[in-house]
């Protein structure tokens, strides 16, 4: 039972890594209608903004998260100018053509920068609880508590605030939305800059648990790809839901199943999705709809 | 994903193509002969190999506009099938190409079942994990594979031939071997796209809906496709292995896919050739550079936004549009096969009912169709018949005549009631059976095939029937436009809005149809575009092609039509001779709501009168 609460615990905060990434790239997609193979990238951002924070600067690590928020809104905000803005309008193969690039631009760019190794980055929430059986740092508890603020912003955001409502009503129609006096390209920028952001805040929230290097944008990626496309492009409720439902299937995997398991689980879901649902993973629906939050 | 067509295939590469082709590979032949090292020989062979993955993935890419990152995967199921063959069956080159093939026909069937019904970035997205799920495979089934490591070959495999077998033991014989079966592979792959494969790809690329109502059997022919583009991929990963005698997961890694989506799209998607360009380029440049595999990726990552900003038909699209401006320039004589232009027979004036006979061409019987909690169509029934009448659908936006068309088409199913084409029941048949059965239709809003030329579209439209003499009507509509075109190839795309409604209804026509459904033709046309659409009709059904016409256009259904019936919420509220309808009270309070325009009541009436 104990081993149970434990998986159950390491599940949710690794369900909660991929909720903040996978969001944005669906924040993304249905603001934006593009589909960003980039946005992993802004992970490996996060990461290495926390390495170089608490590293090279020695400031302490709590400043580092803040910090890789910003620079995820900052990278975030050049990448959508540089390589998605001039192509508006294009077909949507082309720009995520065009992501593809950025994606090798940012990783190359980082591991330039780093080197390719793992680099450590050392935390101070270096506590652990113990409730009966079960182990929880405070880390874990951090990058909980990051998520869930980050995540209710969002919410509150779109769904309360003038600006989501401007939001929505961009993804919904973006040229009644511009005759309405909406500044779209603004919107787009903010967008991507804020879903960049997520996914940087992500990586350096995670980085004192994991270490960096600059390839695990990729796995990432990957994974909040099945996350969305599991929930459906575009619904933000949906990559919640997923994101931590798949966090939790791993992590029983890992503490159940033989070693190497863990990495099969999302593949498994693709596929059973595929099975089970062979008129489409997607719902109309969700793709036409494409009304985030 | 229509938008990948924004360069078109060229379909008609002639005997240059071919000469071109014979050139490089005699050159190629002799190539080892001018290379003091064995650096460059290894080069050329990776050029001639992913050459031929990027060809094969073109046909996904280029044509049918579909964007797999199961290439790669494909790639080097061929390259271990190869590998594990050669080390633990047989050194037989035949047989590890023969059971490669066998495995990638196998595993593209059910991949392409599960995943082309999908559109775009969801089926790229959904192979790029299936692949990604093809790497854990190499790396975990470490028995098999070798994991990590790989599978290293010390053995030598041997090519049988009629007369003597040669032995793959050295690099030169290993790549002259390769260069052989690439071009062959290649030259049968360009056979393949010239006949009609690629045009009805690109069909299906540009309009899919559309190239299904007119009998384009779509699902075959993206299965077809994707199992060409796939085996080949595989071919060419024996032939990897076969040169480099070596397999290990980094050559089929996500890099690796990344790297053939780029070779394609720098050397340019829209033309068979051109992706070699990308592969010549990708292969031989940064190799001969001396810089870091970082720093070459970060390149290739800035190459790639750039072209796709800046030259999205690629170098070789850009090359070939560069030196057809200079040709047009320089006042050459292209031939300029237009389709025969000429006024079209038999116009009948004014309806015929006396043509029509007895027989029912269309029966639909009790239908009702619920979505969520609207019924959109409550059991409604009517009949059209044979010989070339022309029933009128008409009732207010949103009273389900549309949907009695997507019904009858094989679009939407039915919860409940009858469809009978010639006596046969037509429901559950999806919409390229029921045009094989001679039903075809047109869609509201959208045009033909952007891309294709009205020629090429014809073609596509007989894959259902045999063209009449009505195809030629199209010629009224484009010859304009044709004249000034410098090569005669008219892009359905470039002409007017009106034009290209009336390619789209001669489409219909063409593949020579029972019974022909047009969903507002006339819309959004002038005058005399709408005119010409009456006359098509007329024409139609003096050629005894029943009609039913979903239009708002009043003149034109008083006009054209036999008899018309009125919807109203989903329900068929009356029907009879233009004449009776356009009196009947219930239809005008009807059709135009509870305003009781006198305005419109008068349209109704002159119609009727003129």
């Amino acid at each position: 039972m104990s081993l149970f609460a434990q998986e159950l615990v390491n599940g949710i905060v690794q369900g909660a890594v991929y909720v903040l990434v996978a969001i944005g790239l669906s924040l993304v997609f249905g603001v934006l209608k593009i589909v960003n193979f980039a946005h992993g990238e802004f992970y490996v951002v996060g990461g290495f903004v926390a390495y170089f924070v608490t590293h090279t600067l020695a400031w302490p690590y709590w400043l580092s998260v803040v910090l890789a928020l910003v620079a995820g809104i900052v990278v975030g905000g050049i990448a959508e100018r540089l390589a998605i803005r001039p192509l508006r309008g294009a077909p949507e193969e082309s720009v995520f053509l065009s992501t593809f690039g950025l994606s090798l631009v940012l990783l190359y760019g980082v591991k330039l920068l780093i080197g390719g190794r793992p680099r450590p980055v050392s935390s101070s929430f270096g506590h652990t609880f113990r409730l009966g059986g079960i182990a929880i740092t405070s880390q874990q508890v951090f990058v909980l508590a990051v998520t869930v603020v980050l995540v209710a912003a969002l919410f509150v955001t779109l769904q309360r605030s003038y600006l989501g409502v401007v939001l929505r009503a961009v993804a919904q129609d973006r040229s009644t939305g511009a005759l309405m006096g909406i500044r779209v390209e603004l919107v787009y920028w903010g967008a991507f800059a804020v879903a960049a952001g997520l996914a940087a805040t992500a990586g350096a929230a995670v980085a004192p648990m994991y270490s960096i290097n600059p390839y695990s944008g990729q796995d990432i990626l990957i994974t909040a790809f099945i996350v969305v496309i599991v929930a459906g492009l575009g619904s933000l409720q949906g990559a919640v839901a997923v994101g931590l439902g798949l966090g939790i299937l791993e992590a029983m995997a890992a503490g159940y199943l033989p070693t190497g398991a863990r990495q099969w689980v999302s593949y498994v879901l693709v596929v059973i999705v595929l099975l089970l649902r062979p008129q489409g993973i997607f719902p109309e629906r969700a793709t036409s709809r494409a009304v985030v939050a | 994903m229509s938008g990948l067509g924004a360069a078109r295939p060229a379909l008609r590469t002639g005997a240059t193509g071919i000469g071109v082709a014979a050139a490089i590979i005699v050159v190629g032949l002799l190539a080892p002969h001018a290379f003091t090292s064995s650096f460059d020989l290894e080069l050329l062979d990776l050029v001639v190999v992913y050459g031929v993955v990027v060809l094969g993935l073109n046909v996904m890419v280029g044509y049918l506009g579909y964007l797999p990152f199961s290439q790669v995967a494909f790639f080097g199921l061929g390259g271990y099938t190869g590998a594990i063959v050669g080390t633990r069956l047989t050194t037989n080159l035949w047989a590890c190409l023969g059971i490669a093939i066998g495995i990638a026909v196998v595993v593209s069937l059910i991949v392409g079942r599960l995943t082309l019904h999908m559109r775009g970035l969801y089926f790229a997205i959904i192979t790029l994990a299936l692949a990604q799920m093809f790497g854990l495979v190499l790396t975990d089934m470490s028995g098999l594979t070798g994991g990590t490591n790989g599978i290293v070959f010390s053995d030598v495999l041997r090519l049988p031939l009629p007369g003597k077998t040669v032995m793959l033991a050295d690099y030169v014989t290993s790549y002259r071997v390769t260069l052989v079966f690439a071009a062959v592979i290649v030259v049968a792959l360009w056979l393949l796209m010239r006949s009609g494969l690629g045009r009805l790809a690109v069909a299906v690329r540009d309009n899919e809906a559309l190239a299904r109502s007119l009998g384009v059997r779509t699902t075959a022919l993206k299965l077809i496709a994707f199992v060409v583009a796939s085996s080949v991929g595989a071919v060419a990963g024996v032939f990897y292995f076969a040169y480099f005698a070596f397999v290990s997961p980094d050559t089929f890694n996500l890099q690796a896919s990344l790297l053939l989506v780029l070779m394609i799209v720098l050397g340019g998607k829209g033309h068979f050739w051109t992706p070699m360009i990308g592969a010549a380029l990708f292969e031989v440049v940064p190799n001969e550079v001396s810089i870091s595999d970082d720093v070459r990726w970060l390149i290739f990552g800035a190459v790639m936004i750039l072209v796709v900003t800046l030259i999205p038909d690629g170098l070789g699209g850009a090359a070939l549009r560069a030196l057809h401006r200079l040709r047009r320039t320089s006042g050459s004589d292209l031939s300029v096969p237009v389709p025969a232009v000429g006024r079209p027979v038999a116009v009948s004036d004014g309806p015929a009912t006396a043509r029509t006979s007895e027989d029912v061409a269309l029966s639909v019987d009790g239908v009702a169709k619920r979505f969520g909690g609207v019924h959109a169509l409550k059991d409604v029934s009517f009949d059209v018949r044979a010989g070339g009448e022309v029933l009128g659908l008409i009732g207010p936006n949103g009273s389900g005549k549309t949907t009695v068309f997507n019904v009858i088409s094989g679009f939407t199913k039915p919860d409940s009631g009858t469809v009978k084409l010639a006596g046969v029941d037509i429901v559950g048949l999806p919409p390229e059976r029921i045009a094989g059965r001679g039903l075809v239709r047109t869609f509201q809003e959208e045009a033909a095939f952007p891309t294709l030329s009205v020629a090429e579209c014809q073609l596509v439209a007989r894959v259902a029937g045999s063209a009449g003499g009505i195809a030629s009507m199209i010629g009224l509509a484009i010859r304009e436009r044709a004249e000034r075109s410098p090569d005669g190839r008219v892009i359905v795309g470039e002409l007017s809005h009106g034009a290209q409604r009336l390619v789209a209804i001669t489409l219909a026509f063409a593949s020579s149809p029972s019974v022909i459904l047009l969903d507002e033709p006339a819309a959004g046309l002038g005058p005399d575009e709408a005119r010409a659409i009456g006359d098509m009709i007329r024409m139609a059904s003096s050629n005894e092609i029943s009609v039913v016409l979903i239009e708002h256009h009043m003149e034109m259904v008083m006009e054209v039509c036999d008899r018309v019936v009125v919807f109203s919420s989903g329900q068929k509220i009356a029907s009879g001779t233009p004449a009776e309808v356009a009196a009947h009270p219930e239809v005008v309070a009807a059709y135009l709501g509870s305003f009781g325009d006198r305005a419109a009541t008068s349209t109704l009436r002159k119609g009727v009168s003129a």
